[in-house]
């Protein structure tokens, strides 16, 4: 037996063994004497998912292109790192790396649950299970039958040829399947009508949850920012919206436990919070893989096999239908408490951003729903425009930033004075509005676009900025463990900032440049100078190199924008163009061929001179002596990759070479160079078989009036003011993220230990919790 | 206490007003030739790729081609860009975009190819947006 043999095997294994786990945890809650054995049963599930990823990772590596998944997307060419990620590039891999982290997390899981662990574990343990059935049906070790065994596997999609998409599907999956961990402790809560202590455990994991999700989010935008050429990190794409609209609703869930925490409420509507986030990725998942989507994504998977797909949508159903329903079944019984105690708190405010950004993660989902929507309507599925996003998002993001700005200075509980409150904020405030009117003016002045919606965003995004800054400074000597919140607020003001600085602030500049010539772009003459790989001008790796030099004189560099045809599948032969980007510390320059990444380099029409020559004959051509010896042919006669090569010796001021210009059917051909400059070419319908007759054409030979390198390139460059913010902004997000979860799981870790675990209902003691800023209760 | 709320629940049912007339206004319905010549508004339209119509100008940095859609109806479209990837070998084409006199001026096309990253017999769409 095989290694993909064992693989497919030990996929059923790891389904059994999920399942047996599943039931086993189960028994083990209303009797303990089950649990060791459903334990065993999860170690089990773990260690096959573990070493059936191991041998799709060992099989890619190996380049075994009897496994049909290593031979649609690897190739023996590539460098490890790409087919140790091609391990992930797939429908299949991504499915087995989603059962892999689930498996993991699953015993950091394990040991913190304590009481919670039969419950928690056997609905975590189900979902565990969904993922290795629809492993089964859609298995990452089929085998091809030894007949059909490709020599060489398709490669890896070059737009996956980058690092950040080496780590992104990693970082994002984690994200992926941690949202099953508040789930889960949500439904054992319910199940034991636990009304606060489910807050504790989850807290730390909904923090982890948070973090990866965020992060596989941002490095997916970087991706896309550096290699796609859209221009931008952010599309609204249904591939990115499936993980953003959970990850709304988990920041969501984050503060409501905060509040729950710190003030005892929201029990009924952080359950909800908890509950929605996993079925909403399987929402996402089975938008995005059942081809609903193709007619209007570009990242969209293809269909799923019929049974795989099945599962998807058992899984969604199961789990969206059985924790709604559990949800309303025990609604009654959920304590329904009001915290809000006046207007002027951050009870109401923490109230008021959550509904925000649930709203916002609503009209996401329903945007990029509407194609389904449409479809089960009027039978053709129509698409929302980007704009979309943008307008119906916007007066509650507007709402948010306010609220994130508020919220430094408000407490727990009401302020008593509205006047001290004013005082606290001025600070802020006046900063704000002192930046806003130096805008307006300098607007004016210059005669910079200006739109109110945008103006009004960024206002409001600096005035977030400044509060949080504040309370960080402070924070940061007396209590450097609790600033992870106001760190993550200045992130997200950061982020919105420069995001609708640099769109709506961009400017563009068009040229299109060929040898010799020079254009003016942003102070810089820019010029031609020729391709990296001049003698494979299309082969792997080429880039246009383009002179940038500041008109003072005083700055140069090259771009190199990435530009070349992907050629592995001859049948499909693909311009992959990408984007180079200059940086500066208060613009970027998103320097590429054509618009947006689109464009092609075109060969002048170049009439050249020609020359019909049959076998065995010897013709003069300008400084030339040409004997044309015979044909060199290969591949199989009449197929598509058939290529027909005219050998020639060549003399050239007394020197003899011997040159091979090849045509191949279908797609032009390869012109072999001229010693002493240019190029002598054939073409396929040009060969005359019979006559055994070519027609040699002689492209830029010495003494010829053409130029040299005749190519014309469309270069366009996008200037994107304050770009940084938005890459400062994500690392104060991920950084603070990180602080507040160290902080929550250092917390569950001492209460643990603590003797008494047992938390009293909703009459928990509010500890220290009156401090505008709450401290660690923790040792810190 | 309650006046807080009501302007909350105010707030949201505006903002979901606002969202809805959004929602209304920019989505981007699926129609015919014969539809897409009347309209006013942003649509797309599918259609096969008349063989041979398939031009791209360089200079003009304009992609230019003909669609043929289900009833037969023919469509002259720009794309005003030079599209990636290989429309030449698209089997169907759906181009986003407004009429402009008899062209139809597409700020987006998405066309189907047969994959190679997907096995054999799949395929995808990609993409090209202004």
């Amino acid at each position: 037996m095989n290694a993909a043999e064992w693989g497919r095997l030990i996929i059923y294994l790891g389904a059994a063994g999920a399942i047996a786990a599943t039931v086993l945890f189960a028994l083990a809650a209303k009797q303990e004497r089950w649990l060791l054995w459903a334990r065993r049963a999860y170690a089990l599930a773990v260690f096959s998912a573990v070493a059936a990823f191991g041998i799709l990772i060992s099989l890619c590596m190996r380049s075994d292109f009897r496994v049909v998944y290593v031979a649609n997307f690897s190739s023996s060419d590539l460098p490890w790192y790409y087919k140790l990620s091609s391990a992930w590039a797939g429908q299949e891999g991504s499915f087995l790396l989603w059962a892999f982290w689930t498996a993991l997390l699953g015993l950091l899981l394990i040991r913190r649950l304590r009481r919670y662990e039969p419950l928690t574990m056997a609905v975590y343990s189900s979902i565990l299970a969904f993922l290795m059935a629809i492993l089964t049906k859609q298995s990452p070790f089929l085998l091809y039958p030894p007949s059909e065994v490709p020599p060489e596997g398709m490669g890896l999609n070059p737009l996956l040829q980058n690092y950040w998409m080496a780590i992104h599907p990693p970082a994002i999956f984690i994200g992926f399947a941690s949202l099953a961990i508040p789930f889960s402790i949500a439904v054992a809560a319910l199940l034991r009508k636990d009304w606060d202590g489910w807050a504790q455990i989850a807290m730390p994991f909904v923090l982890l949850c948070w973090v990866t999700l965020g992060a596989g989010l941002i490095l997916g935008g970087y991706w896309a920012y550096v290699t796609l050429g859209w221009g931008g990190f952010w599309g609204w794409d249904p591939v990115e919206n499936s993980s953003l609209v959970p990850w709304l609703v988990i920041t969501g869930l984050m503060h409501g436990l905060v509040v729950q925490r710190h003030r005892g409420g929201l029990h009924r509507s952080n359950l909800l919070l908890a509950l929605l986030g996993a079925p909403l990725f399987f929402y996402g998942t089975y938008m995005t893989r059942s081809g609903a989507l193709a007619e209007s994504s570009v990242h969209a998977f293809d269909a799923l096999a019929k049974g795989a797909l099945g599962l998807v949508v058992a899984m969604l159903l199961t789990y969206t239908v059985g924790g709604l329903g559990l949800w309303l079944f025990r609604l009654r019984s959920i304590p329904a408490k009001q915290t809000a105690e006046g207007v002027l708190s951050r009870d109401l405010a923490f109230s008021l951003g959550i509904i925000a950004l649930v709203v916002i993660a609503g009209l996401t989902l329903i945007g990029a729903s509407m194609p389904i929507i449409s479809y089960l309507i009027a039978r053709q599925s129509s698409a929302v425009d980007i704009s979309y996003y943008h307008i119906a998002n916007a007066p509650f993001a507007y709402v948010m930033l306010l609220l994130l700005g508020l919220v430094p200075f408000l407490s727990w509980r009401k302020v008593d004075n509205a006047d001290v409150f004013i005082q606290r904020i001025s600070a802020p405030w006046y900063a704000t509005l002192f930046i806003g009117l130096v805008v307006a003016f300098a607007s004016y002045f210059l005669r910079l676009p200006v739109a109110v919606g945008v103006f009004f965003l960024m206002l409001l995004a600096t005035f977030t900025i400044l509060s949080n800054a504040i309370l960080v400074w402070r924070l940061a000597k007396r209590n450097p463990m609790s600033m992870g919140g106001y760190l993550t607020h200045v992130g997200v003001g950061l982020v919105l900032l420069g995001a609708a600085a640099s769109a709506f602030y961009e400017q563009k500049a068009e040229a299109v440049l060929t040898n010799g010539m020079t254009a003016q772009m942003f102070g810089f003459k820019v010029s031609y100078a020729g391709m990296t790989h001049p003698d494979e001008e299309m082969g792997k790796d080429n880039a246009v190199r383009l002179r940038f030099e500041s008109l003072k004189g005083d700055k140069s560099f090259e771009a190199r924008p990435v530009y070349y045809f992907d050629t592995h599948n001859p049948m499909q032969p693909r311009r992959v163009a990408e984007p180079h980007i200059y940086k500066h510390a208060l613009y970027d320059m998103y320097i590429a061929i054509g618009s947006d990444g689109g464009g092609v380099i075109e060969r002048l029409q170049d009439p050249g001179k020609t020359l019909p020559i049959r076998r065995g004959e010897t013709k003069k051509m300008g400084e030339y002596t040409i004997h044309f010896k015979n044909f060199q042919i290969q591949g199989a006669m009449g197929s598509d990759d058939m290529s027909i090569g005219a050998v020639l010796d060549v003399e050239y001021k007394g020197k003899k070479t011997e040159l091979v210009p090849v045509a191949v059917f279908g797609r032009g051909g390869k012109p072999a160079k001229l010693p002493g400059g240019g190029e002598v070419a054939i073409f396929a319908d040009e060969i005359n078989a019979n006559e055994r007759q070519v027609i040699l054409h002689f492209f830029g030979m010495p003494g010829q009036t053409t130029m040299p390198d005749h190519v014309i390139v469309p270069v366009e460059v996008k200037l994107k003011p304050l770009i940084n913010l938005v890459w400062l902004g994500t690392i104060l997000m991920m950084l603070g993220g990180g602080i507040a979860m160290r902080r929550r799981f250092a917390e569950i870790l001492q209460e643990q230990q603590e003797p008494v675990a047992e938390p009293v209902a909703t009459g928990r003691k509010p500890k220290a919790r009156t401090k505008p800023a709450p401290g660690v209760t923790g040792g810190h | 206490m309650n006046k807080a709320y009501l302007v909350a629940i105010g707030f949201i049912v505006l903002g979901l007003l606002m969202a809805g007339r959004a929602m209304i206004q920019t989505i981007v319905p699926y129609v015919s030739v014969a539809e897409a010549r009347e309209s006013t508004r942003k649509v797309q339209v599918k259609g096969k790729l008349v063989q041979g119509s398939l031009q791209m100008d360089p200079v003009q940095r304009e992609t230019r081609f003909i669609i043929e859609d289900a009833q037969g109806d023919r469509l002259p479209v720009v794309h005003p860009k030079l599209a990636q990837g290989n429309v030449e070998q698209a089997t169907e084409i759906v181009a986003i975009g407004q009429m402009r006199g008899n062209v139809f001026v597409a700020e987006k096309i998405l066309y189907k190819c047969p994959s190679k990253y997907q096995g054999k017999q799949m395929q995808e769409y990609q993409e090209s947006s202004q």
